[in-house]
C-alpha cells in the first residue's frame, strides 16, 4: 500500500519531511507515527493508516513533497490467520542506531549537530561514543566549508522567504510612522500588574496595543480586510483575528489572537502568552495560525527606532511597536521628557489610502495615550 | 473516684422535678437525637440503593452524642470520631453540608477529600476527623492547653469508642493531660463493640472509667442512654476543667444497634436475642416516654416529627447526590500553604486526562 | 558570631521565641536540661516553662499535643530526642500532621515545626544513627529540611519556623559540634526549597545535603590534583526539591554522583536519579551513582564504614569520568 501526503486541511499543499521515525523493514502498528512534515504552518506526524512492514521510504529527509504524492509503502499484514506474512525487506543501515554504544548526551549532540552516529569513531571504554568524539566528528566534517558556509534554505526558513517576495511582489505596500507617548501605559500596567503577579499572570504593553488596534479597526473597516483578486473585490471582515508576530529558535512565527475584540484585558494577555509559549514551543495547531485579519509586530522589544514591516498578504496591513524609550519632547512649549514610540503602519495602497491610514493610526495613538478607554 | 454516682437507672426516667433542663430545651434533645437517627437511617437505606458509597452509623448512641454536645458553648472544640452523626447534627450542623460531606461533592466543606462519616467544620468548631483511632486526642490536649496559655475559657472534648482506649495513643493522650491539668474531656461510647470485638477483649477491668485513676484525673461512668445523664456529667466535666481542675475521662456505656459500617454485618458476631434487648433500652424510645410522662410529648406529635425529619433528610440525600463532584484541580488543593512544582506538574497531566475523551473501556 | 551548629540552632529558636510569642518548644528534656544535645539550653531560664516544655516520655502525644496547640494558633517546634524516636510518633506524623490540611479542605492546618538529630559518625549504631528522610518526604504535605552548617541551620531553621506547613527539621549529628562558623546575629533566613551551589564546577555534580556536603567536598578538593573539577550542589530542602538548580547543575556537567547516609534503595538519590532521567536524559553524559549507606541496619563498631567516605565518593567520580 502507497502512503501519500493527504490533504491535512487549512489549505496545507505542501511540506517538508523532517525526519522519519521508522526504518525501511520496520514492522509498524496502525496509528503509529511514520514521519514528521513541516508545513508552512505546522509540524505534523503523519500516522499509519495501517499495521504492516515498511518496504520503501520515497520521500526522503529534508526534501519537499507536495499533498497527494507518495511518502512511504507499507507491505500491509493480512488478517487471515493462514496467509503467509510478507518477508521483512531488510533495512539499509548496517548498523541500527541503537545498537550503537553512546551515552544519551553523545545522541543528542549528534542530532543537534546532524553526525552519523555510526560513522563516529567512538574513544570511550569499549568503544563508546563520547561528546568528545561526536565534536571532533563535526569539526572534521565542516573543515571544507570553513570560510563560507551553506545552509539550505529550508522549512519555516523558506516559507518566511516565499511569503515575504510575494507580499512584496503583490501588494502596493506604503509605510507611515507616527510618535506616540507610552507612559500612561506603562502606569496602567503597573497599576495592574500586581493583581497579574498574584495569579502567575503576565500582562505586557503588548496586550494593550492589540486592544488598542482592535478598537480602531472597528472605526476604519479597511484595514480589516483582504483583495479578493480573483473577483476585484475588497472583502471587509466583522470579525477580529490578530496575529502577533513572534520570534522563535526555528524563525518567524504568527500565532494568531481569536476574536479579540471579545476579550478583557485578562483573557487577551492570556491568550498572548499561550500563544507566544505554543510559538516558541513548536505546538502551534493549524487552527493557531490560520484566518489573521491584522498583524501586529513587537519589534522594538528588541530595539530599533523606526521600522518597515511587510504586509502580512492577504491582509492588507500591519502595525509594528518601535522601541520604547524615554525621549525629551515639547509639551505646552516646554521640554519634558516621556517614554515614547515610533508606531509603524504599513498598507496596501490598493485597498486604501493614505489619509484613511493616517487616521487609523490617529485613532491608535489617541487610545494608547488614554489606556482607560482601551477596554472600556 | 465518680465512677457511677451520675448513673440513672437504666429502665426509668428521672422524675420530672430534677429535670436539669427546660421544656423547650428538652424538646430540643430529642429533637436533635431523632434527626440523627432519621439521618443514619435513611444513609443506611440510601446505601442499600446504592445512592451513597460508605457510611457509619450512630444507632443507639444518640443520647450519648446528643447529650454531651448539649452540654457544650459554641466556643468549645470538639473533636470527633468517625462515628459523630450524632455530634454534628446536635452542633446544628445543617443538613445539606451534612450530606455533601457524605457524597463528597463539590459543595462539601472538606472538598471531598475525607471519607464520608469524617464530618467537619471549622466555623462550627467541629475538627475533621481522620480514621486512625485516637490519633485526635492528643491534638484536643494540645488546643485546650494552647487555650490555657491563652487564659481563654474554653474547653475541648474527643470521642472515641471503647476500643480506642486500648490504644497507645490513647495512654500519651491521657497521661499528658494529667500531668498539665489540661482543661479538655475524653468522652468514651462504651458500646460494647470494636467492630467485631467484645469490651471484655479490650481491656482486663469491668469499668473502663476506672482507667482515669491511673492518669491522676477524674473518670465518670454514666449510663450512656441516658441523655440528661450524659448532659449532666459533661457539663460537670467542663465546669471542672474550667475550674482548673484538670480533665475528665467519661465513660458513657451505651449499645451500637447498627452495624460498625455500611460494609459490617453484625450477625457475624452477634446473636439477634442480644440486639433485640438492647433495643428495648433504646435511648430515644425511653427519652420519648419520658418526655410523654411530663406531658410535653404525645404519638401524634412524635409521627408528625418525624415525616417532616423524614422527608428534609430524603430530600438532603437527593440534593446533595445532584451536585456534581469537585473539580480536577482540588485533587491537589490543600497538599500545601503553596503548590509546589511537582504539583503544579501532577495537576497538569490530571488536567490533561480530564481533557482527553478517550477512555479505555 | 562563631557557633556550633547545635549553637546555631539554639540561636535560631531564641531569636524566634523573642521575636515571635506563639512559638513554644517542647520534647523530653528540653526544659531544665537543655535537650540532651544541649540545643534547647538556657531557654527556659528565658522564657520560662510555659513555653519550654518538658513533656512525658512519648513521641505521639509530643507530636499530636503539638498540632493541637498548632491549631489553637502557637507555633511549636518540637524536639525528638533521636530521629531513630521518631518511630512511635509515625501515625501522627503521617496520618495527621501531614493530612490534617488536606482532609480539612483547609480548615485546619498545623503549623509546626519538628527537629530531630539524626544520622552516623558518632557511634550510635542501630538505634542511634539512622537517617530517616525518605519516609517523610515520601509523604505528601510535609517539608523537609536537611541543614549543611552553622550558618545555613540557623537560617534555615528560622524560616522552617515562619513557614505554615508542617516541617520536619533534620540535624546531622555528626555536624552538631564538629564545625564551627560566623553565624550572622539577629534574624536570618534561608529560604526553603532552594538549593545551594557550594562549589561551582563544570565536569562533575555532585548533589547531597548535610554532613555528606562537607565529605563531598573534602573528594572534590582531592578530584582538582586529577584536573577534574566537581559542582557540589548542596540539596538543603529534599521537599520540596530545588528541581531548577538540580536539573541546570546535571545539564551543565552531565555526570552526576549523588551522596547521602541513608540506605540506598529507594533512598533520595532514587528519586533525584529518576527525575534527571525524565528532565535531563539527553544530557546525561555517563550512569547516575550513588554513594550511600548501605542496605544495613547502621552498624555499632563498623559505623565509619557504613557512612559514605571521601575515598568513596572520589572512587565514584572517577567512575564516572571514565565512563
Amino acid at each position: 500500500m502507497e502512503i501519500k501526503f493527504s490533504d491535512i486541511g487549512e489549505g496545507v499543499a505542501e511540506g517538508e519531511i523532517v525526519r522519519w521515525l521508522v526504518r525501511e523493514g520496520e514492522l509498524v502498528k496502525e496509528d503509529q507515527p511514520l514521519v514528521e512534515i513541516m508545513t508552512d504552518k505546522v509540524n505534523v506526524e503523519i500516522p499509519s493508516p495501517t499495521s504492516g512492514h515498511i518496504v520503501k521510504i520515497i520521500a526522503q529527509e529534508n526534501t519537499r513533497v507536495f499533498v497527494g504524492e507518495t511518502l512511504v509503502e507499507i507491505a500491509e499484514l493480512s488478517t487471515r490467520q493462514d496467509s503467509v506474512s510478507p518477508k521483512p525487506v531488510l533495512p539499509n543501515s548496517e548498523i541500527e542506531p541503537s545498537q550503537i554504544l553512546a551515552s544519551p548526551s553523545a545522541r543528542r549532540l549528534a542530532r543537534d549537530l546532524r553526525v552519523d552516529l555510526a560513522k563516529v569513531h567512538g574513544t570511550g571504554p569499549g568503544g563508546r561514543v563520547r561528546d568528545d568524539d561526536v565534536s571532533s566528528m563535526h569539526r572534521l566534517l565542516a573543515i571544507p566549508d570553513k570560510m563560507e558556509e551553506r545552509i539550505p534554505l529550508k522549512g519555516i526558513r523558506r516559507e518566511i522567504a516565499e511569503r515575504m517576495t510575494n507580499s512584496t511582489m503583490k501588494t502596493a505596500s506604503v509605510t507611515i510612522v507616527e510618535e506616540v507617548e507610552m507612559g500612561q501605559v506603562l502606569k496602567q500596567r503597573e497599576t495592574l500588574k500586581e493583581s497579574f503577579d498574584q495569579r502567575g499572570r503576565k500582562l505586557t504593553p503588548l496586550t494593550f496595543i492589540i486592544g488598542a488596534v482592535v478598537k480602531a479597526l472597528k472605526l476604519f473597516p479597511y484595514l480589516n480586510a483582504e483583495l479578493d483578486e480573483t473577483s476585484g473585490d475588497i472583502l471587509l471582515k466583522r470579525y477580529y483575528n490578530i496575529g502577533m508576530a513572534t520570534a522563535t529558535e526555528k524563525g518567524l512565527l504568527v500565532p494568531i489572537i481569536k476574536g479579540a475584540e471579545n476579550m478583557g484585558p485578562e483573557e487577551l494577555s492570556q491568550k498572548i502568552e499561550e500563544q507566544a509559549t505554543k510559538a516558541r514551543e513548536g505546538t502551534l495547531q493549524l487552527d493557531d495560525v490560520s484566518d489573521g485579519t491584522f498583524s501586529v509586530t513587537n519589534i522594538g522589544a528588541i530595539g530599533g527606532l523606526i521600522s518597515t514591516p511587510i504586509i502580512n498578504h492577504p491582509q492588507v496591513a500591519i502595525l509594528a511597536v518601535n522601541k520604547i524609550e524615554s525621549r525629551p519632547i515639547s509639551r505646552h512649549d516646554t521640554i519634558s521628557i516621556a517614554k515614547m514610540s515610533y508606531l509603524s503602519l504599513t498598507f496596501d495602497h490598493r485597498v486604501l489610502d493614505g489619509d484613511m491610514a493616517a487616521r487609523f493610526l490617529q485613532e491608535i495613538k489617541r487610545t494608547l495615550e488614554q489606556p482607560s478607554l482601551i477596554f472600556a | 473516684m465518680n465512677a457511677g454516682s451520675l448513673s440513672l437507672t437504666p429502665s426509668k426516667p428521672r422524675p420530672a422535678v430534677s429535670s436539669p433542663l427546660t421544656g423547650k430545651q428538652l424538646l430540643r434533645l430529642y429533637y436533635l437525637m431523632i434527626v440523627s437517627r432519621i439521618a443514619d437511617e435513611r444513609a443506611l437505606i440510601a446505601h442499600k440503593q446504592g445512592r451513597i458509597g460508605f457510611y457509619v452509623p450512630a444507632v443507639g448512641e444518640e443520647a450519648a452524642e446528643v447529650g454531651s454536645v448539649f452540654a457544650l458553648s459554641p466556643e468549645d472544640w470538639i473533636f470527633p470520631d468517625y462515628r459523630g452523626s450524632g455530634i454534628a447534627l446536635a452542633r446544628e450542623m445543617p443538613l445539606k453540608i451534612f450530606f455533601d460531606q457524605v457524597l463528597g461533592n463539590i459543595e462539601d466543606v472538606l472538598k471531598g477529600h475525607s471519607m464520608p462519616s469524617h464530618w467537619g467544620d471549622s466555623s462550627l468548631n467541629i475538627v475533621a476527623p481522620s480514621s486512625p483511632i485516637c490519633t485526635h486526642l492528643s491534638h484536643a490536649v494540645g488546643v485546650a492547653w494552647a487555650a490555657m496559655m491563652k487564659r481563654e475559657k474554653m474547653v475541648t472534648i474527643s470521642y472515641f469508642g471503647d476500643g480506642g482506649t486500648s490504644s497507645g495513643e490513647f495512654h500519651g493522650a491521657v497521661n499528658l493531660a494529667g500531668v498539665f491539668k489540661i482543661p479538655t474531656i475524653f468522652f468514651c461510647r462504651n458500646n460494647q463493640y470494636a467492630i467485631s470485638v467484645p469490651v471484655d477483649r479490650q481491656t482486663a477491668v469491668t469499668n473502663l472509667a476506672e482507667k482515669a485513676s491511673a492518669y491522676g484525673i477524674t473518670g465518670v461512668r454514666v449510663d450512656g442512654n441516658d441523655v440528661l445523664a450524659v448532659y449532666l456529667a459533661t457539663k460537670e466535666a467542663r465546669q471542672r476543667a474550667l475550674r482548673g481542675d484538670g480533665p475528665t475521662f467519661i465513660e458513657a456505656v451505651t449499645y451500637r444497634l447498627g452495624p460498625h459500617t455500611t460494609i459490617d454485618d453484625p450477625m457475624k458476631y452477634r446473636g439477634k436475642t442480644e440486639e433485640e434487648s438492647a433495643w428495648k433500652r433504646d435511648p430515644i424510645l425511653r427519652f420519648s416516654e419520658y418526655l410523654t410522662t411530663l406531658g410535653l410529648w404525645d404519638m401524634e406529635k412524635d409521627q408528625v416529627l418525624r415525616n417532616k425529619i423524614k422527608e428534609d433528610v430524603n430530600l438532603a440525600i437527593t440534593n446533595a447526590k445532584e451536585v456534581p463532584k469537585p473539580e480536577i484541580d482540588s485533587l491537589f488543593e490543600d497538599v500545601y500553604s503553596t503548590s509546589p512544582w511537582h504539583l503544579d506538574e501532577q495537576r497538569m497531566e490530571a488536567r490533561r486526562f480530564v481533557a482527553s475523551k478517550r477512555q479505555i473501556q | 558570631m562563631e557557633l556550633t551548629l547545635v549553637q546555631a540552632v539554639n540561636d535560631a529558636l531564641r531569636e524566634e521565641m523573642k521575636r515571635d510569642q506563639r512559638v513554644v518548644v517542647l520534647g523530653e528534656d528540653v526544659g531544665k536540661y537543655g535537650g540532651v544535645f544541649k540545643a534547647t539550653d538556657g531557654l527556659q531560664a528565658v522564657f520560662g516553662n510555659e513555653r519550654v516544655i518538658d513533656t512525658p516520655l512519648n513521641e505521639q502525644a509530643i507530636v499530636g499535643a503539638s498540632i493541637g496547640m498548632s491549631l489553637k494558633g502557637l507555633v511549636p517546634v518540637a524536639e525528638i530526642q533521636f530521629i531513630d524516636f521518631i518511630h512511635p510518633a509515625f501515625d501522627q506524623i503521617v496520618s495527621e500532621l501531614s493530612k490534617m490540611r488536606y482532609r480539612s479542605g483547609g480548615q485546619y492546618a498545623p503549623h509546626v515545626v519538628i527537629r530531630a538529630p539524626f544520622g552516623a559518625g558518632t557511634k550510635g549504631g542501630p538505634y542511634h544513627s539512622q537517617s530517616s528522610e525518605s519516609y517523610f518526604v515520601h509523604t505528601a504535605g510535609l517539608k523537609v529540611v536537611i541543614p549543611s552548617s552553622p550558618a545555613e541551620c540557623k537560617g534555615l531553621l528560622t524560616s522552617s519556623i515562619r513557614d505554615t506547613d508542617p516541617v520536619i527539621f533534620m540535624e546531622s549529628k555528626r555536624l552538631y559540634r564538629s564545625v564551627r562558623e560566623e553565624v550572622p546575629e539577629g534574624e536570618y533566613l534561608v529560604p526553603l526549597g532552594k538549593a545551594r551551589n557550594a562549589r561551582p564546577g563544570k565536569d562533575v555534580t555532585i548533589l547531597t545535603y548535610g554532613s555528606m556536603v562537607q565529605v563531598s567536598m573534602k573528594a572534590a578538593e582531592v578530584m582538582c590534583e586529577e584536573d577534574v573539577d566537581v559542582e557540589v550542589i548542596d540539596i538543603r530542602t529534599l521537599m520540596p526539591l530545588d528541581i531548577e538548580t538540580v536539573v541546570a547543575s546535571a545539564k551543565k556537567t552531565g555526570r552526576i554522583v549523588i551522596v547521602h547516609e541513608a540506605p540506598k534503595t529507594m533512598g533520595f538519590g532514587a528519586e533525584i536519579s529518576a527525575l534527571l532521567s525524565e528532565k535531563a536524559f539527553d544530557y546525561l553524559k555517563a550512569p547516575i551513582i550513588r554513594v550511600t549507606g548501605y542496605d544495613t541496619p547502621v552498624p555499632f563498631s563498623l559505623e565509619d564504614q557504613y557512612s559514605p567516605s571521601p575515598e568513596r565518593v572520589i572512587a565514584a567520580i572517577r567512575n564516572t569520568m571514565a565512563y
